[in-house]
């Protein structure tokens, strides 16, 4: 498989955000439900409960703030069903992913519309970073071909172990110039 | 039940009817409504289709909608419908047990109630409870809000007694501050000294009530049977 990325367990440290994204969800919903019951039954003792626990709605909103914030500068970990397309060919990359579970496929879009896959990637094998490095559109179409979690970074926190991480870097070298050989195979033989 | 508001208590009041739907309180209790069914259901859309996902493409904004947006437009329009709704009669009314015989008393076109006279001159409109018994200013309506929750505590936990009774006698200036400086309220001497409201009035010295009453007429108060205590 390509580029085992042997950093990253090391920084996951569970999807916690993941937790914290339901808690925001079930104190806003808990409000919201009691909201739309108060106010189209008319109960006095709903209406008061509404009142009552309207602060949670603030709660709620910091909470979602604190997840999207972590989210734009760590990693986070996401889940995708069957089928699902994590990104596009020809879209802009903000984004690496690691394979936490499952598998993804690649899929190279020629110029003629027909389609190639060019590799499945397991757990540990990273992707997308061809776009980052390489500042240009995404090169390739990914999409799960099982249920699937990936750990997502940013381009700021990929960019700091890339620059930092002799190991990474080198890795990830090796990693994109082989891509590219199999992306340049791939439009030579069509 | 509706999304309806100043209008329905309009329409019950005596001769009072439906004239147009729109006030700031319908569209608080319509929005408020409307916008927590919508959090609830990009809540559930987030909950199957994007289940264990933060940021990604569209869950970015079905959770900036959910969590993010409509929470902090439903906390200030809630706030706003919950305040204005709980200034109207059918909120007051809501607490039937206790606040039926008045209710029926301010709708009753027959009754010579002070209360009634009111509704029938249509003097706050569909909130004549909290025009009388709330005070002056933003220290007013937090003292009413406050003892509206005591009141609502005590409905449902069943502690209250009747017949109800004001807690202290009803101060003069609730009925001051509408009718000093009214016309046919300054014609009649017996309010005045040196052209102004008497002191014996400001001070509560002589009770308007006690010229002007009864405040509401209402039948000999039965014990309820649901727990109130006579």
């Amino acid at each position: 498989m390509l580029g085992r990325f042997k950093v990253m367990p090391a920084i996951a440290r569970g999807d916690w955000r993941t937790r914290v994204l339901h808690l925001a969800q079930l104190c806003i919903g808990a409000v919201a439900l009691l909201g739309f019951l108060a106010f189209t039954l008319k109960w006095p003792l709903l209406l008061l409960g509404f009142a009552s626990v309207m602060g949670l709605l603030a709660v709620g909103v910091a909470l979602y703030a604190v997840v999207a914030l972590f989210a734009q500068r760590t990693l986070v970990e996401e889940e995708f069903a069957q089928g699902d397309t994590i990104f596009k060919q020809g879209e802009p990359g903000q984004h690496v992913y690691v394979v936490k579970s499952g598998s993804v496929e690649v899929v190279h879009m020629k110029p003629g519309g027909q389609h190639e896959v060019l590799k499945v990637l397991g757990p540990g094998d990273h992707f997308g970073e061809m776009a980052l490095l390489g500042k240009a559109p995404r090169n390739a179409t990914i999409r799960a071909v099982a249920p699937t979690r990936v750990f997502k970074m940013s381009s700021g926190n990929f960019a700091a172990l890339y620059t930092t991480l002799p190991g990474v870097r080198e890795q990830f070298t090796k990693v994109m110039e082989s891509r590219l050989e199999e992306l340049r195979r791939s439009e030579s033989a069509s | 039940m509706g999304f309806v508001g100043a209008a329905e208590a309009a329409s019950t009041a005596p001769g009072g009817e439906v004239v147009r739907w729109g006030s700031a309180v319908d569209w608080a209790i319509a929005l408020t409504a409307g916008i927590s069914a919508i959090i609830l259901v990009l809540i559930v859309v987030s909950l199957v289709m994007f289940r264990g996902r933060q940021t990604e493409g569209s869950a970015l904004w079905v959770h900036l909608l959910s969590l993010g947006v409509l929470p902090l437009v439903l906390l200030g329009v809630g706030q706003f419908a919950t305040l204005e709704y709980a200034t109207e009669v059918v909120f007051c009314g809501s607490c039937h047990l206790t606040m039926k015989a008045y209710v029926d008393d301010l709708r009753n076109p027959k009754s010579a109630s002070l209360a009634s006279l009111h509704a029938q001159n249509r003097m706050g409109p569909g909130t004549e409870c909290y025009s009388c018994h709330a005070n002056y200013g933003v220290h007013g309506t937090i003292t009413a809000k406050l003892t509206g929750l005591r009141h609502v505590y005590k409905y449902n936990t069943g502690s209250y007694h009747l017949p109800l009774k004001m807690p202290e006698p009803f101060e003069n200036t609730l009925c001051l501050k509408c009718h000093n400086g009214a016309k046919r309220f300054m014609a009649q001497d017996i309010h005045l000294e040196n052209g102004k409201v008497s002191d014996e009035l400001r001070t509560n010295k002589t009770e308007c009530i006690s010229c002007h009453g009864p405040a509401h007429d209402i039948p000999a108060v039965k014990k309820a049977a649901s727990g109130g205590r006579g």
